[in-house]
């Protein structure tokens, strides 16, 4: 195998689907979240992705081996989600495959949800979500419902290069990212995003499970933080905090 | 200043892997952020289950910090990762070598939601040199 592949494991029939991004970030908020709506919402596995760039492991769940990275379905709603980190390495083709996957699915939009580390999260109670989008009609809804739109600053790791693919592919490209601890998992970020993320398209999933479990999610997801932490370092995510030069 | 425990740096790379954690002493290692600044290093450590602060010890000489915390509750997993065994968590432990001495006697601590904050005033003196 070369690169990286989407295996279809059953028919995906979807009239112009959303497909949700969470993948391995700042706050590990898009894997947190999009699992929290995969179980809320109880969509139906139907495919995954793999790549011999990809880590040697298999995960099982109830005794059944599976795919780290998955897709997920629910009527028009598509869901892309990894439970291990990945290599800097595996970022680019996985995220040019993301993005030609859903072109070719006829997608409506491709959202990333992801987090932006702060400082001084310790003191922050309820995140802040920023919003960013390759559309123009899409950054007036961000406008419109009151998110912040990222105006300048640079976006590293895989949501930067969907962000970047998007464009060429003429695909409505939707990023939403709360303001999250960097180097933690973050389910209050994480629910945030959610909520965000309801006023574009309605998934409709209520967050309290997702805070009462937050103990929890904040302690089986230790060993994959330190992972993604070591990768996003790699990958260079500090020069998300400087400023681009056309900003003068 | 409380005599510091006996612990063994970094606990978690003396287990196998790399792992972060020893299910037979029931210890987690916490994940850890660290900051070098101008005139201190800050350590956020991050521990959920700890809700008390009376239930986190830190201990500080001028180049090392040790942390140790009891957990609320005693998380149980019954089939813990491959080994497919009962494991059971109730502390966490951690040590650090600081890249720089310390004044542990002005050091500050700070502790909410599960999250150890640590502000440690660097030793070291600095002289303002005029520009001429």
């Amino acid at each position: 195998m070369e690169g990286v592949t989407i295996v279809e494991t059953e028919d995906i029939k979807a009239k112009k689907p959303v497909v949700l991004c969470g993948l391995p970030d700042i706050g590990l908020i898009g894997i947190i979240a999009v699992s929290h709506i995969i179980k809320e919402l109880n969509m139906k596995e139907v495919g995954y992705v793999d790549s011999d760039i990809f880590p040697l492991i298999v995960v099982f769940h109830h005794g059944e081996p599976t795919y780290p990275v998955r897709v997920y379905q629910k009527d028009n709603l598509l869901a892309i989600f990894a439970e291990t980190a990945l290599s800097p390495e595996s970022v680019h083709p996985l995220s040019k495959v993301i993005v030609g996957w859903a072109k070719e699915k006829n997608s409506s939009l491709l959202v990333s949800l992801g987090g932006i580390g702060v400082p001084n999260r310790i003191d922050i109670d309820t995140p802040r979500v920023y919003g960013a989008s390759n559309s123009a009609s899409l950054r007036e809804s961000i406008k419109k419902y009151e998110i912040p739109v990222m105006e300048e600053g640079f976006l590293v790791g895989p949501y930067a290069l969907m962000a970047k693919l998007s464009m060429h592919s003429d695909l409505p490209n939707l990023l939403l990212m709360a303001e999250s601890y960097p180097q933690y998992p973050d389910p209050g970020a994480a629910a945030a995003v959610i909520s965000a993320l309801n006023k574009f398209v309605p998934v409709n999933v209520d967050t309290k499970s997702l805070i009462q479990k937050s103990e929890e999610i904040r302690l089986n997801a230790r060993e994959l933080m330190r992972k993604t932490s070591e990768n996003m370092q790699k990958m260079g995510k500090s020069q998300e905090y400087e400023l681009p030069l056309m900003y003068v | 200043m409380p005599a510091q425990k006996r612990m063994p740096i970094e606990p978690a790379d003396t287990w196998s892997y790399g792992v972060m954690w020893d299910h037979i002493s029931g210890c987690l290692e916490p994940l850890t952020e660290f900051h070098d600044k101008e005139t201190e290093l800050m350590i956020r450590i991050d521990m959920p289950c700890v809700k008390r602060k009376a239930d986190v010890e830190v201990n500080l000489t001028e180049d090392t910090v040790a942390i140790e915390a009891k957990m609320n509750r005693v998380v149980q997993y019954e089939k813990w990762g491959t080994f497919q065994r009962e494991a059971k968590f109730f502390r966490y432990s951690k040590m650090f070598t600081l890249p720089a001495k310390i004044d542990p006697d002005h050091s500050k601590a700070r502790f909410k939601d599960g999250i150890l904050e640590l502000h440690l005033p660097k030793k070291e003196r600095r002289y303002s040199v005029k520009v001429e």
